[in-house]
């Protein structure tokens, strides 16, 4: 019964995340820093004015000791928030704030499309392919980082957001 | 092995399922739904597309994350479609309260999408609530911001859905928004 409430699981989460995610291989090409935090492949899809917008990257984590992310900021929006795509397994999708701001020691963490996210709310600008957003991210060990992040289309990227 | 077997058969046969469900899933000849397009212009759902197959996705843009993956799909079936003759490609909102035509038409230029033949479709909240209901798409608010300037920002639990109606406006299948496979909605659509 509870193998195959688990098959189950495991095949409707495939299913799911099937065509939201990249290829596992992309996290393998990234080689962890000696220490502290390292960010790559950071981008921002495009948004406007007044709206919200994703960005996504790839959290590096060096250090023996889980880190945690306790401030968001950026220029360029009211307000910044670290969010995470959920499915409540109903058929239904939804958005909420990430209570797991952690980052384990020696791995990646990835923020990608269908999954967490930086979320940049009541943007004052709009934001096109091209242009450089700035975020800022506190951890607690870490300390203060200042990203420089383009804002790229989803089929303009070579790891797209469809790898089929 | 035989469980990753298992696993794959059962995977396999879901996508099957999903794809072979029988046709005409519902029928909206009898219903009348006054919209709106990111023109401003008045849209009839469905009959100013009686005559066309129609994809229809739903949305709503304070969503960047699997409402991108939506829209974007929406977008990649005309694009990959040979001949797309003239099916038609809607998106339509469920937060009408923000989703104004301004707003839809600037997130549909995001997306290289404010163009024929796609649609961005909004209206007013009663319209919209009805039109939810009658194809099956549920919200509910998840959680909302209270902001400095006294506005609240909020958040939806959304369907996620993509469908396929055909030219006598019928429901032919209900897809997953935005997890299906852009050429499973290509075969389905060759086969109208
Ligand atoms: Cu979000």
């Amino acid at each position: 019964m509870k193998s195959s409430l688990s098959l189950l699981l495991f095949t409707l989460s495939f299913i799911l995340f099937a065509g939201c995610q990249n290829p596992p291989e992309e996290s393998a090409e990234l080689i962890l820093p000696e220490s502290g935090i390292a960010i790559e492949d950071a981008w921002a899809r495009p948004g406007r004015a007044n709206g919200v917008t994703a960005v996504y990257m790839h959290v590096l984590n060096g250090s023996a000791e889980t880190d945690t992310l306790v401030a968001i900021s950026s220029p360029v929006a009211g307000l910044v928030e670290l969010h995470e795509t959920f499915d409540r397994g109903d058929g239904m999708m939804g958005m909420r704030e990430s209570e797991e701001p952690f980052f384990p020691g020696e791995s990646v963490v990835s923020m990608r499309p269908g999954g967490l996210h930086i979320m940049l709310m009541q943007l004052r600008e709009a934001l096109q392919e091209g242009d450089e957003v700035e975020v800022t991210l506190e951890f607690s060990i870490a300390g203060e980082m200042t990203l420089s992040v383009p804002v790229q289309s989803p089929d303009s990227r070579t790891t797209g957001v469809h790898s089929h | 092995m035989n469980k990753s077997v298992l696993f794959f058969s059962l995977i396999l046969s879901s996508v099957l399922l999903s794809a072979c469900s029988s046709p005409a899933l519902d029928d909206y000849r009898d219903v009348r739904f006054e919209l709106i397009n990111q023109n401003g212009e008045a849209v009839v759902f469905p009959d100013d597309f009686r005559g066309s197959p129609l994809v229809v996705g739903f949305i709503y843009t304070h969503c960047p994350d699997i409402c991108s993956f939506i829209t974007a799909n929406v977008g990649k079936v005309y694009e990959e479609m040979d001949q797309p003759g003239d099916t038609q490609f809607l998106l339509v909102t469920f937060d009408p309260e923000r989703d104004t035509p301004t707003v839809l038409k600037e997130y549909a230029a995001a997306f290289d999408m404010d163009r024929p033949p796609f649609q961005f479709l909004t209206g007013d909240p009663e319209t919209i609530d009805s039109f939810m209901r009658r194809v099956s798409v549920r919200t509910q608010e998840s959680y909302s911001r209270d902001l400095e300037d006294g506005e609240r920002m909020y958040f939806l639990n959304h369907s996620d859905k993509i469908l396929l109606i055909d030219q006598n406006s019928r429901l032919i299948f209900d897809y997953g928004g935005s997890m299906t496979p852009v050429n499973i909605i290509l075969e389905d659509l060759n086969k109208l």
